[in-house]
């Protein structure tokens, strides 16, 4: 059997959910064209690309050690497996609007629509997003 | 019916051990990690799905109700369970299964894997057929990687199936309960350009 870092587990796992979180985001990002949610600015071949390597790779850290682990002995049981997904998803949420937002932040094409829904990121950062909003949609 | 069971759970777990990469898959498949987080994403994706905010709003409302039902289904999972302890097939066999997994400790039947894919599909059926499809496939997938690695019989996952398709309707009905609170939620997200 492999040689299991017990205590690291909880944190593999979360890293698995944030990789393959943040691939889905950019693999949405180019198929729904929400260039301002984006890491590759209008180049959707680009982010198909990088989603299928983070997700491969995400993949490939967790499972080259073995995973087939009981949670009565230090895997994950279900309730903790919902808090790890869902914490996951959040923290990749997170990573993706502020790293889109300041990588897209130069690009004057951006920043011309409306905020008010999910469709303002095809025309805008999340920050610019968020700040319209603030200021009423105005 | 049990004799039956036993009978399909012995032909499927038989083909393990005969092919190293296909137990290898079965066993991926089959475990804790891979098939939840590919379900989960699947649903995610389905929050992003349609070209307007009305469409995009009825595949948002039906992922609240999915999450609900996985919730039921577990739960009624585990109130079977109290009542009802059906030995898991290493258990029972011990000399005879082809384990390819960890030996858990808890009833066989329902399978709650199958409680909770099968309620990820019907969760999702009543807004995209093409999602539920998605979902009913790697959710049948895992079920039979879980007889294959010699955890579940059979009748485990039909029962567990069962569970999740039931517990849709009471979650859907809860989350039409609980209106205007899935209506709020949602028009804070609109707000914040996340929904």
């Amino acid at each position: 059997m492999t040689w299991i870092r017990w205590e690291t587990f909880g944190a593999d796992y979360l890293l698995l959910v944030v990789m393959v979180c943040v691939g889905v985001f950019q693999f949405v990002a180019a198929w729904r064209r929400l260039d301002g949610l984006s890491f590759f600015f209008g180049r959707t071949y680009l982010a198909y690309a990088f989603a299928i390597i983070i997700i491969g790779v995400a993949h490939w850290l967790f499972f080259r050690e073995d995973r087939i682990v009981p949670d009565y002995a230090g895997g994950l049981g279900g309730a903790q497996l919902f808090i790890y997904t869902m914490g996951g998803i959040a923290i990749a949420g997170i990573v993706t609007l502020v790293v889109s937002s300041a990588l897209n932040a130069r690009w004057r094409r951006l920043g011309t629509g409306s905020a008010g829904s999910l469709d303002a990121l095809s025309s805008m950062t999340y920050f610019q997003a968020i700040r319209q909003a603030f200021r009423g949609n105005k | 019916m049990i004799w039956l069971d036993e009978k399909l759970f012995f032909l499927i777990n038989g083909l393990a051990g005969r092919c190293d990469a296909c137990d290898n898959a079965m066993t991926l498949l089959g475990g804790d990690y891979f098939m939840p987080l590919l379900l989960t994403m699947v649903v995610f994706a389905l929050w992003f799905w349609g070209t307007d905010p009305q469409t995009r709003e009825k595949h948002q409302r039906t992922i609240f109700a999915t999450a609900t039902a996985i919730g039921f289904a577990s739960a009624a999972v585990k109130l079977i369970n109290l009542g009802f302890d059906r030995l898991r097939p290493f258990e029972a066999y011990p000399d005879a299964v082809n384990l390819l997994y960890y030996q858990c400790t808890d009833p066989s039947f329902p399978a709650n894997v199958a409680a909770a894919s099968f309620a990820f599909a019907m969760g999702t059926w009543f807004s995209s057929r093409k999602a539920a499809g998605i979902l009913l496939f790697l959710g049948l997938l895992w079920s039979f990687s879980r007889v294959y690695c010699g955890v579940h019989y059979p009748l485990d996952i039909v029962g567990g199936a069962a569970i999740g398709v039931l517990m849709t309707f009471p979650a859907r009905w809860v989350i039409r309960l609980v209106e205007p609170l899935p209506t709020w939620v949602l028009k804070a997200m609109r707000w914040a350009c996340l929904a």
